[in-house]
């Protein structure tokens, strides 16, 4: 009797414990296209970005590992943005649209930043806060994701397994 | 075995049956959206938080499952869909308590079992005792205790 109360301690120790939060279940399934509502008002999904490996952050303006991340974000769109297979979508959950536009413009930046005022997508993707960021194959699977501040390697290392190469 | 002791058996059995039974028959069109939700977000890990349920928790991420939950709810989904969901999502670490499938099940079951398991050999242990007491001496038995007290000294030749 003891062992067995004792085997379900041990096996209930393994379920509440939070080793496997930096995986995702999403791994090798098709990435949530839950319909989004750009800074500039136009709509959009990750069905648009068919055919294109897909870099998917999701951010803020208040949090600050968010704003630690920008160098990154900002370095691997200037390599990147001429290469037609490759689209970087900021996705902002948890703030205003104001704060957000603000941020855009003062910043000049010029990929797909999209508003997620509800935290659909978010929570659509698993997310844990922000920033994270996920990495999502032409065919739309999720192949990789980064919780926390990405260096540009972890942008690079993230792109290069959307595009099959790692 | 005893009446007395299957009866007792017989109505623990009942007894686990009977609320194994309701809690399987609660339809989730029985309750109103709003207790749906509530018990969802009840069972649903906050997921930025320590040990917290979604319920309990003051986090943004919280409060935005619970408006999830309630859309869901509302557009028709099943309890089982909204967990199924979730835990597509998330991984089973999102339910607070382990699903009853897989590794899950187990810690369901294992107790279970653990507590019907002690339950029998009470029972057997109590069946082997009540067996005991009931047995009566057989007329040879009875037979060798008189020889023995016949050839037995008495008290007062003993003293002597």
């Amino acid at each position: 009797m003891l062992a067995m109360v004792g085997g379900s301690a041990a096996a209930a120790s393994r379920i509440g414990n939070h080793d496997d939060y930096r995986g995702t279940p999403l791994l090798g399934h098709l990435a949530p296209t839950e319909p989004l509502t750009t800074v500039d008002g136009k709509s959009v999904s990750l069905t648009d970005f068919a055919g294109r490996s897909v870099i998917v952050n999701f951010w803020n303006t208040w949090c600050a590992p968010c704003r630690e991340e920008v160098p990154a974000l900002e370095t691997f769109w200037s390599r990147h943005s001429n290469d037609s297979d490759v689209a970087l979508v900021g996705i902002v959950r948890d703030d205003t649209s104001d704060a957000v536009r603000d941020w855009v413009n003062k910043r000049r930046w010029d990929w797909t930043i999209a508003l997620d005022p509800d935290s659909r997508t978010a929570l659509a993707f698993g997310t844990l806060g922000q920033p994270e960021t996920f990495a999502i194959t032409a065919d739309r699977l999720v192949v990789g994701r980064r919780i926390g501040a990405a260096s540009i390697d972890d942008l690079e290392q993230l792109l290069a397994m959307a595009r099959g190469q790692a | 075995m005893n009446k007395q002791v299957r009866a007792t058996l017989a109505v623990l059995l009942a007894a686990v049956v009977t609320v194994a039974l309701f809690i399987g028959g609660v339809d989730d069109r029985a309750r109103s959206n709003d207790e749906r939700v509530q018990s969802l977000s009840e069972q649903l890990r906050c997921p930025v938080c320590e040990g917290l349920s979604v319920s309990a928790s003051p986090s943004s991420t919280a409060h935005a499952i619970v408006i999830d939950v309630r859309h869901r709810v509302e557009s028709g989904q099943s309890d089982a869909e909204i967990r199924g969901s979730y835990v597509a999502q998330y991984g089973s670490w999102i339910l607070l308590a382990p699903p009853a499938s897989g590794l899950g099940a187990a810690l369901w079951f294992v107790p279970i079992g653990g507590i019907l398991i002690a339950l029998t050999l009470a029972a057997f242990v109590l069946w082997r005792r009540s067996n005991a007491a009931e047995q009566s001496p057989t007329a040879e038995a009875k037979m060798l205790v008189a020889t023995a007290r016949q050839s037995e000294p008495t008290g007062a030749a003993r003293s002597r």
